[in-house]
C-alpha cells in the first residue's frame, strides 16, 4: 500500500516535472532567461530549459518537434516551413521586440568612425577571402595592420540578415573570419583585440558598451548610429531585424506551455530594455498577444491548426 | 568434482572471451559506420572538391568542402603542441628515471598521473584567461585566439602524459648498461646520453606519436581558444579550425540537423579516426622495437 502510493506520487512529481524547451537565438537568449527567472517565481512547479543554439538550429528543433518554443532573430524561410509541415508541426509566429545589428572595434581603434554599406560588402563578400586582409585594403588611408573578423556564427539570424545586407544573399559571406553562435566569444574577441572588426546584435553591444566601440554605418545618406531614435525612425532599418518566439501550436495543448508562452508574450514588452533590446510599438504588441490568444482558443476548441503567420 | 570445476573454467574462458570480443565488435562496428555514413557524402561533394579546395564554409553560398584548412589547423596545433611539450617531458623523465632519489620518484610519478587527468575544458579555461593576456603584449599580432595559445596549453597537457611514458621506457633499460658506462669512467650525464638514450629512443618515440594522437584528437582546448576559423595557414599566431573542433562545434550548433552536414561531420571523423589509428599503429611498431631490444 505505502509503496503504491509512493509510486503515484513519483508519478505525479514526474509529470509536473516535464520540462518545457526553448532554444534558439542568442540575441533573445538573454530575454527569454530574464522572462523565465520571473516565471519561476510565479509558478515554481513548472520547469523551463532555456538554450541558445542560433535561430536556424532552434527552429529546426521546433520543426522536429524537439522544442515547444523556438526563439529566433529572423522570420522562417520556406524550406523551414517545409520541414515544419513535413512533422505535422504548425509554427506560430510572435514577435516581441526588435534588434540591430551593431558594428564594433576594439575602443582603441579610433581612426575608424563609419563605414559605407558598400565597404561592408568589400570586406565581407566570398571573393574578399584572402584578399581583403589587412585595414588598408578597405581604406588606403587606414593602417596597413591585419584585419581580423568576428562575426555571429553561420547558424545565427544575425549572420543571415547580416550577410543579405552586406552581400544582397542570406549566406554569400566569406569563411576565414572568427565565427561564433555564442556572443560572449564575439565580445572576449573584439574587446581584447585591437586588429578586430566584427558583427552581432546591438544588444549583445550594449550590455558590454564600455569595453568596444561603435561604429557607424553609412546607408547612403551618412553615417548612422543604432539607437533607440534610429531604429525607430527607421534611418537604422536595413540592419535591424523583428525578433519573434516560433511555438507549436499543438503543444498549447498543454496548459502549462499555453501559460508559458502566455505570460512570456506579457513580460516582454517589460523586459526588454534591460537585456538591451528595443520594444516594439505598442499596436504590435497587442496584435502578438491576439494572435497568441486566437490560436490556443481555436486549439483547446480541438480545431485543427494551420500554419499561422502573424498578421 | 575435476569434472565440474572443468566445465567453470570453460564457461569464464567464454565470458572474457565475449568481453573481449565486445571491444572488437565495437571498433569494427565504429568503422563501418564511419565508412557508411561518410561515403554517403559523395552524393553531395565530389572527392575532388573535398581533397583539393582550400575553402572550408559548408554553410556559406557558395558552400565549400575543403578539408585543407582543418588538416593544417589539425596539425599546426599538434605539432606545435609536441614541439613545446617534448624537450621538457623528456628533461622530467631522465630526471625521474636517472636522477631522483626512488621516494621522490614515487610522488613525482604520482603528481604526473594526477596531472594528467585533469580535464581539458579546465586547460582551455586557463589559456583563455591567463595565456592568450600574457602572449598579447609579447607578440606581434595575435588576437584573444590563436593556435599559439591552444598549442602552448596543449604542451601543459601532454607533457606528463609523454613524460610518464617516456620514463617508463627510459627506467625500463637494463641497470647493467648504465653500470658498464660507470665501470668505464664515464659521467652520469655521458651515461644517460650515450648508453641510456640511444637505447630508449623507439620507447620515447613511440610515447610521442601517442601524443601526438591524443593532440589531434583534442577538441575542448581548441574549441575554448583556437577561435574556429577555418582558414588555411601555418602561421601559429592565427586563429585556426581543427578536424575536432569542427566536429564538436556542428553538433553543438545543429550542422547535424541538415544531410550535407551530418554526412560532412562523419567524413571529418572519418579522416580524423584514421590518423589518430594511424599514429597509434606507428606507436605501437615502435614500441615493439623498444621491447624487442630489451633483454
Amino acid at each position: 500500500m505505502t509503496r503504491a502510493l509512493l509510486i503515484a506520487i513519483a508519478l505525479a512529481a514526474c509529470e509536473t516535472r516535464a520540462p518545457i524547451w526553448i532554444d534558439g537565438s542568442s540575441t533573445l537568449f538573454p530575454l527569454a532567461e530574464a522572462v523565465t527567472e520571473r516565471l519561476h517565481g510565479e509558478a515554481p512547479a513548472i520547469e523551463i530549459v532555456a538554450s541558445a543554439s542560433g535561430s536556424a538550429a532552434g527552429i529546426g528543433r521546433l520543426c522536429r518537434g524537439e522544442v515547444a518554443i523556438a526563439l529566433s532573430s529572423r522570420a522562417m524561410s520556406d524550406d523551414e516551413r517545409g520541414q515544419c509541415r513535413a512533422h505535422a508541426i504548425a509554427p506560430l509566429e510572435l514577435p516581441i521586440a526588435t534588434d540591430a545589428i551593431a558594428i564594433a572595434v576594439h575602443p582603441e581603434t579610433t581612426f575608424v568612425t563609419a563605414l559605407h554599406v558598400f565597404e561592408l560588402r568589400e570586406i565581407w563578400r566570398s571573393s574578399a577571402e584572402g584578399s581583403v586582409t589587412r585595414w588598408h585594403d578597405v581604406r588606403a588611408e587606414w593602417p596597413d595592420t591585419r584585419l581580423q573578423l568576428y562575426g555571429a556564427g553561420p547558424f545565427s539570424g544575425t549572420f543571415a540578415q547580416f550577410a543579405l545586407v552586406a552581400t544582397g544573399r542570406p549566406r554569400a559571406l566569406r569563411g576565414d573570419y572568427i565565427g561564433s553562435e555564442d556572443d560572449s566569444v564575439l565580445v572576449r574577441g573584439v574587446a581584447g583585440d585591437r586588429r578586430a572588426l566584427g558583427f552581432f546584435g546591438w544588444s549583445v553591444f550594449r550590455r558590454s558598451a564600455a569595453s568596444l566601440r561603435l561604429i557607424a554605418v553609412d546607408f547612403g545618406a551618412g553615417p548612422v548610429l543604432p539607437s533607440v531614435e534610429t531604429l525607430r525612425d527607421g534611418r537604422y532599418a536595413l540592419l535591424t531585424r523583428k525578433l519573434m518566439l516560433y511555438v507549436d501550436t499543438q503543444r498549447l495543448r498543454t496548459p502549462e506551455i499555453a501559460r508559458v508562452v502566455r505570460r512570456f508574450v506579457e513580460l516582454a514588452p517589460g523586459q526588454v530594455d534591460a537585456v538591451g533590446l528595443t520594444r516594439l510599438a505598442d499596436s504590435e504588441y497587442a496584435r502578438t498577444a491576439s494572435a497568441l490568444h486566437d490560436a490556443t482558443l481555436s486549439v483547446m476548441q480541438g480545431g485543427g491548426a494551420t500554419d499561422v503567420r502573424s498578421p | 568434482m575435476s569434472a565440474r570445476r572443468e566445465t567453470r573454467d570453460k564457461i569464464v574462458a567464454r565470458a572474457l572471451g565475449l568481453a573481449a570480443l565486445l571491444s572488437f565488435g565495437t571498433t569494427f562496428a565504429i568503422v563501418l559506420l564511419l565508412l557508411g555514413e561518410s561515403a554517403a557524402i559523395f552524393a553531395k561533394v565530389s572527392l575532388k572538391e573535398l581533397l583539393l579546395s582550400v575553402r572550408f564554409g559548408p554553410m556559406l553560398d557558395p558552400p565549400a568542402y575543403g578539408v585543407w584548412p582543418l588538416l593544417a589547423g589539425t596539425a599546426l596545433v599538434a605539432t606545435l603542441g609536441l614541439a613545446i611539450a617534448l624537450p621538457i617531458a623528456l628533461i622530467i623523465a631522465v630526471y625521474l628515471s636517472e636522477y631522483c632519489p626512488p621516494r621522490i620518484r614515487r610522488v613525482l610519478k604520482a603528481a604526473l598521473d594526477v596531472l594528467a587527468g585533469v580535464p581539458a575544458v579546465v586547460y582551455g579555461f586557463v589559456a583563455l584567461v591567463y595565456v592568450s593576456p600574457f602572449l598579447q603584449p609579447h607578440v606581434a599580432e595575435i588576437g584573444v585566439y590563436s593556435a599559439l595559445a591552444g598549442a602552448i596549453v596543449l604542451a601543459a597537457m601532454l607533457v606528463p602524459y609523454i613524460a610518464s611514458l617516456a620514463d617508463d621506457a627510459i627506467y625500463a633499460v637494463p641497470l647493467e648498461l648504465r653500470e658498464a658506462g660507470f665501470a668505464l669512467g664515464a659521467s652520469r650525464l655521458s651515461v644517460v646520453r650515450r648508453a641510456v638514450l640511444p637505447h630508449a629512443v623507439s620507447g620515447v618515440v613511440a610515447a610521442c606519436f601517442l601524443g601526438v594522437a591524443r593532440a589531434m584528437g583534442e577538441t575542448m582546448i581548441v574549441l575554448i581558444v583556437c577561435g574556429l576559423e577555418p582558414t588555411l595557414t601555418l602561421d601559429p599566431r592565427a586563429p585556426v579550425q581543427t578536424l575536432a573542433a569542427f566536429i564538436a562545434q556542428a553538433s553543438l550548433s545543429d550542422t547535424g540537423g541538415t544531410e550535407t552536414g551530418s554526412r560532412l561531420m562523419f567524413f571529418v571523423a572519418t579522416m580524423l579516426f584514421a590518423l589518430t589509428f594511424a599514429l597509434n599503429a606507428i606507436s605501437a611498431r615502435w614500441r615493439e622495437r623498444f621491447l624487442r631490444r630489451m633483454p
